[in-house]
């Protein structure tokens, strides 16, 4: 999954240089961020709410199993059709078989995470099923043959100009079409109007799922996840096994702070809530409209795993983006950097626990450890106690630089040696001192230069703390 | 070994091993400390509602009296030059006493059942995809968000709402509920009426392109709520 000939460092390299992403970088994060504390602000219980939500997350990861066998239970019951996938592949297969045993040629997709993990769309493309994105963002993104770079909004790196130029390669749009954002925003309705009405399948995420009823949830600001779920025949509903919540009324604790922590709205504007396919009465008597088959795939993919591991508290996680924002890293590199289906914060925990350390040895790095993400997260979820533990898995796993093997070693024989280190920290303050100019080195020599690449080195002082503790005492 | 088995032994296996701060054995109950839900009269509800939906670019209007539902609904019909109005079925609006006002008015309405074989479907999803505007009811509202609550039935398709640029919905004074909580605690029976519960809040909206708020990118543009009495 990792496999990109370009590092880690080279991506962030490359974004930190890239002026466009970071206008569009500041701008969105600051508003999200700003949106989401005025909007928990003006609930007054949004402090409890947070704590009884991270409860109802909490014990129902702790009885997963139970849960997700009564979901299964209640979907059936509903006339819905449940199937397992042990891996993507699985899951994959799961889809492709259903859409070839029913003929599908064209396929709509609402925005869904689990299926970037999958990479679903290139195994329907692979079977000749047309894969329509239609949140506008991921439809963008699908154009231009990217991956989203942000859970919420997948093309925030992008600027108005960049979507013109490439409605105008791939859509024909007229200067008529470009002339404003609404105008590309109609174009782009008209062109997925078309493939709402001609799908013979719809392909859905879940953002919540109810056990004792059999419901899922999902919540778009667009319509695409209505449209998506309603207009095709057949309904497919991609679920992370540990999307679930007890009983219906967890639903509106959840939602309450869902769309807050997103995006700062009060609510998203459909809040759609599927139970089973549509009723069928007698001759045409039941419901007029819906679609006739609903399949949902609960999906494990590594996330048991996860849950049989210190880093099972990720998987409270809701997926509201609140923790990308908040990142002082996120807010510097954007989501492409990371190089992983989920970026940010939580995507540093839940990567390397899908996937394993070892192709994912730099993540768990990528970040201040300053506990932003764990102060914005609805659910709270303490993401710097897992980094912690991941960036200790990866030493363990023998991934760090030969530098910093070096320099700790050449560290621990002189901390170890009182006389070495004192006449090692005079050298040290003598030569920190020719460097320096009022105070501040702004390049220090040899391996030690990728400090003041970016920022200057503090001088050190001309005498040591202990030298001045002898003096004082002596006085 | 059946698959569901496999899979939910596999979770019980690794739920042994897992570290899971703050977890409980019993569920932790429903949500009790709402402010808002409490003594709130019907007047200070749909104030609230009618604030909210607006602030969301809804529109409000409040009748005093059945008559003139038909009155608002022909003006809008008349606004964007429409002939034709996509409706839930005539069961559900009966109380209204809208059919002959529309009719008089010289409006057409659309009631279709979408087939579940593929020519038909395709077909008639088409024929609707020409209507411009939406009527439906609602079952409750929300006030502290301004969403009205649509649960789908035999009379209550979904398309009304979703499908034409512009929806108008006629929403009970008496149904409007505090917030989403306090309608999902108190409705936990409403799964049982319909496949499709929706809580719409004003206007389809995206910002995905530069952050940019627009209107009616894939729902309704326009959302007209009418409260009756």
């Amino acid at each position: 999954m990792a496999g990109s000939s370009i590092t880690f460092y080279e991506r962030v390299e490359d974004a930190l240089h890239d002026q466009q992403l970071q206008t569009a970088l500041n701008i969105s994060t600051s508003r999200f961020t700003n949106g989401r504390k005025a909007a928990l602000q003006a609930l007054p219980e949004a402090d409890a709410l947070r704590d009884h939500a991270r409860r109802i997350r909490a014990h129902t990861i702790a009885h997963l199993d139970r849960y997700l066998g009564q979901f299964a239970d209640s979907v059936e019951q509903a006339g819905g059709q449940v199937h397992w996938a042990e891996t993507a592949d699985e899951a994959n297969r799961i889809v492709a078989t259903l859409a070839q045993e029913r003929n599908v040629k064209n396929v709509v997709k609402s925005k869904s995470m689990i299926s970037e993990e999958l990479h679903l769309n290139a195994v329907l493309e692979a079977a000749r099923i047309c894969v329509t994105e239609t949140d506008l963002g991921e439809y963008i993104a699908q154009l231009a043959e990217e991956k989203p770079s942000h859970i919420i909004a997948p093309v925030i790196h992008k600027t108005r100009q960049d979507v013109a130029d490439l409605f105008r390669q791939k859509l024909g749009a007229t200067d008529e079409d470009l002339s404003d954002v609404p105008h590309m925003t109609a174009l782009a309705r008209r062109v997925l109007r078309n493939a709402f009405l001609q799908a013979d399948m719809g392909i859905s995420g879940v953002n919540f799922a109810v056990a004792e009823t059999g419901s899922i949830c999902l919540v778009t600001n667009e319509g695409n996840g209505r449209l998506t779920t309603t207009t095709p025949r057949i309904h497919v509903a991609l679920m992370g096994m540990e999307r679930l919540v007890p009983k219906f009324e967890d639903l509106g604790v959840m939602l309450q702070i869902l769309a807050r922590s997103a995006t700062g709205q009060k609510t998203s504007v459909y809040t759609n809530i599927v139970t089973g396919p549509r009723r069928a009465g007698n001759n045409d008597s039941g419901e007029p409209d819906g679609p006739d088959e609903l399949h949902v795939v609960i999906i494990d993919n590594g996330r048991s795993q996860i849950l049989g591991s210190e880093l099972a508290e990720i998987l409270y996680c809701i997926r509201c983006g609140a923790c990308l924002n908040a990142c002082p890293v996120y807010q510097q590199i954007g989501g492409h950097a990371y190089n992983s289906v989920y970026p940010g914060p939580v995507g540093l925990v839940v990567t390397p626990g899908l996937y394993g350390i070892n192709p994912w040895s730099e993540l768990p790095h990528a970040s201040t450890l300053c506990g932003a993400c764990r102060e914005v997260c609805p659910v709270r979820i303490n993401i710097p106690r897992m980094l912690l533990k991941l960036r200790d898995e990866a030493t363990k796993a023998g991934h760090y630089p030969g530098w910093l093997k070096r320099g700790l070693s050449l560290y621990r024989q002189a901390a170890t040696r009182p006389t070495m280190y004192h006449k090692g920290a005079q050298v040290s303050a003598w030569l920190s001192q020719r460097l320096s100019r009022s105070g501040w080195i702004n390049k220090l020599p040899g391996s030690l230069s990728g400090w003041t690449d970016s920022r200057d080195f503090p001088a050190l002082a001309k005498k040591s703390f202990s030298q001045r503790w002898r003096e004082e005492r002596d006085e | 070994m059946s698959h569901r088995d496999k899979f939910l032994n596999r979770i019980r296996t690794n739920l042994a091993d897992a570290l899971l701060p703050a977890a409980e054995p019993q569920h932790p109950g429903s949500f009790q400390a709402y402010s808002f839900n409490t003594n709130q009269s019907i007047e200070a509800l749909v104030e609230r509602f009618e604030q909210e939906l607006t602030a969301l670019s809804g529109q409000v209007y409040r009748v005093e009296e059945a008559e003139g539902i038909a009155e608002i609904v022909l003006s809008i019909l008349e606004k964007h030059d429409a002939r034709q109005i996509m409706s839930w079925g005539s069961a559900a609006l009966e109380p209204y006493r809208l059919s002959e006002a529309l009719q008089a008015g010289g409006i057409e309405v659309v009631e279709r059942y979408i087939p579940a074989e593929r020519e038909g479907h395709a077909a008639q999803l088409a024929a609707l995809d020409n209507v411009r505007v939406g009527l439906t009811g609602a079952n409750g509202a929300l006030a502290d968000t301004g969403a009205i609550a649509l649960i789908s039935g035999p009379d209550r398709g979904r398309l009304a709402s979703l499908l034409p640029p512009v929806h108008i919905a006629i929403l009970s004074r008496q149904t409007i509920y505090p917030s989403l909580p306090a309608f999902l605690a108190e409705q936990t029976k409403i799964t049982a009426m319909g496949s499709n519960l929706v809580f719409i809040a004003g206007p389809s909206r995206t910002g995905d392109i530069e952050m940019t708020l627009t209107m009616g990118v894939h729902g309704p543009g326009e959302v007209h709520v009418i409260i009756t009495p």
